[in-house]
């Protein structure tokens, strides 16, 4: 499953989000999350690929940038990539 | 003298989730007791408890069931259907004259023991960032606060076995003495968990179960007893300036009109007689009242063999050693609902005014010498004239609270 599928799933299971606007490019902010959901939505994200995301040095604005923190995370935390990954082919 | 009226009721309980329901099931004197339905049931020597039949998924999206402990969502239940029951509308300008008061005994107690569970056992190093929103004592009457825009005083009372009777007593005065005009008051609680459970064990206060039948547990005044089954859920009504209702032509169930709470000063589990006694007068001061215009009498009652003991002479006190005055123990049936436990049996004698019958005191049958008052035993009575009622609610702690509700 790929890393967007999974971070779908996800917020779909977490969170009352429209599930067509779970898009790379979309803004985070648009889901008008408070700051409590954004700390519950990065605990749920190092559930979901057993990583942990340090509070400084990420910055996540759209989806695309969550995508790529957890990719560079399991790299770094874990020396590998994504088992059973095919990257999402992004626009 | 502003007085204060009873607008609406909403409860889960194990005898029943409408108010209705909760009635006709304690007149029928059926107990809810049952043997306990959680996997960790062969853990525990008393393998009883009064369950609540809740879903959550029937209330809630499954998105906000986790943000909310089961506490908190029998409290928000309870609220709703106290809402609608009532009719009220607060309008914006009476926002910041509408309060919450609520009780409960333990907080989030299901969400503390599988965290606990999670860091001592399991060694997570992380809990869910939402624990302690959903632990804390607070969230229930803070969800009721913000669920209805009720921007006046939103306090918690946590005061043990009396922690809702308190709470209604509290927000009684908040709107006599003219510091609100409606109060959302109530109680909830829900402890069944391992952890808990094990320890009221431990305290040796848990009924032993019945070996004929386990829903015969919990024994009040009955020469066996042997102490009271955990229960859970929530209870809630809506208190209201008697003009302001009136003035909507609101229904009335009740006006509560006295509240009495002493501490014993004593010790921290064993009750005394003078504190009991003390609550139940100052109850009937602040009403107005005589003991002899009391009809029924729904005690604290929780079958172990001090309390019992000492209500029934603190009654005696109050009402005479030859006091006919009906007193039932409801929680035969429903369990001890702990920090609901005062808002359900409030409850309870309310609806014993409005339906003119005296639910019993379940499961005795074996009389006890020293505790010779009209317990109501093991039959409801139908067709009476229950016009003013009190509910007992004496605390761990040393704690008593007595509340004073009658018909208009």
């Amino acid at each position: 499953m790929s890393t967007l599928q999974r971070i779908k799933d996800m917020l779909l299971e977490n969170f009352d989000f429209p599930e067509d606007k779970i898009l790379p490019d979309t803004i985070i902010e648009s889901f008008g999350l408070d700051s409590v959901d954004m700390i519950e939505l990065i605990f749920y994200l190092e559930d979901e690929f057993e990583i942990k995301i340090p509070e400084r040095d990420v910055k996540l604005v759209c989806i695309q940038d969550i995508i790529d923190v957890i990719e560079r995370l399991i790299i770094e935390q874990h020396g590998t990539e994504i088992k059973n990954e095919q990257r999402e082919v992004i626009k | 003298m502003r007085r204060v009226a009873v607008t609406g009721m909403g409860i889960i309980s194990p005898m029943g989730n409408t108010s209705y329901n909760f009635f006709e099931n304690l007149i029928s004197g059926v107990p809810a007791v049952k043997r306990i339905t959680g996997t960790f049931a062969p853990l525990l020597n008393v393998k009883i408890a009064a369950e609540a039949d809740f879903d959550p998924t029937e209330h809630f999206p499954i998105k906000q069931i986790r943000t909310l402990d089961r506490t908190t969502q029998m409290a928000l239940v309870a609220a709703k259907q106290a809402w609608s029951d009532s009719g009220i509308v607060i309008g914006d300008d009476e926002q910041k004259r509408a309060g919450v008061y609520m009780g409960t005994g333990l907080g989030g107690a299901q969400t503390i023991d599988s965290m606990l569970c999670s860091v001592y056992k399991d060694n997570v190093s992380r809990v869910n960032p939402l624990s302690v929103v959903k632990i804390m004592c607070n969230a229930p009457a803070s969800h009721i606060s913000l669920q209805y825009a009720l921007r006046g005083p939103c306090l918690t009372f946590s005061i043990a076995c009396a922690s809702s009777a308190v709470a209604i007593g509290e927000a009684f005065r908040l709107i006599k003495f003219g510091q609100a005009d409606v109060v959302v008051a109530g109680g909830t609680e829900s402890m069944l968990t391992l952890s808990s459970m094990k320890s009221w064990e431990s305290l040796g206060v848990l009924a032993r179960e019945d070996d004929q039948n386990p829903a015969a547990s919990c024994k009040p005044f009955s020469m066996d007893r042997s102490g009271f089954v955990l229960g859970e859920g929530a209870a809630v009504i809506i208190l209201e300036e008697m003009e302001r209702a009136r003035a909507r032509g609101a229904r009335i169930y009740a006006e509560l009109t006295g509240y009495g709470t002493t501490s014993d000063a004593h010790h921290i589990t064993a009750p005394t007689v003078e504190g009991q006694s003390s609550a139940m007068r100052l109850a009937l001061e602040e009403a107005r009242m005589n003991p002899q215009d009391i009809d029924y009498i729904n005690a604290h009652g929780t079958a172990t063999e001090m309390n019992d003991l000492v209500e029934t002479q603190a009654i005696k006190i109050v009402f005479g050693a030859d006091c006919r005055i009906p007193v039932s123990s409801t929680k035969s049936m429903h369990g001890h609902l702990i920090g609901a436990a005062g808002a359900l049996e409030l409850i309870a004698a309310i609806l014993s005014m409005q339906h003119k019958s005296i639910p019993p005191t379940a499961n005795l049958k074996t009389p006890d010498p020293q505790c010779d008052l009209d317990y109501v035993p093991n039959q409801g009575r139908v067709g009476l004239n229950v016009r003013v009622v009190m509910s007992n609610s004496f605390a761990f702690g040393g704690s008593n609270a007595v509340l004073i509700a009658r018909l208009v």
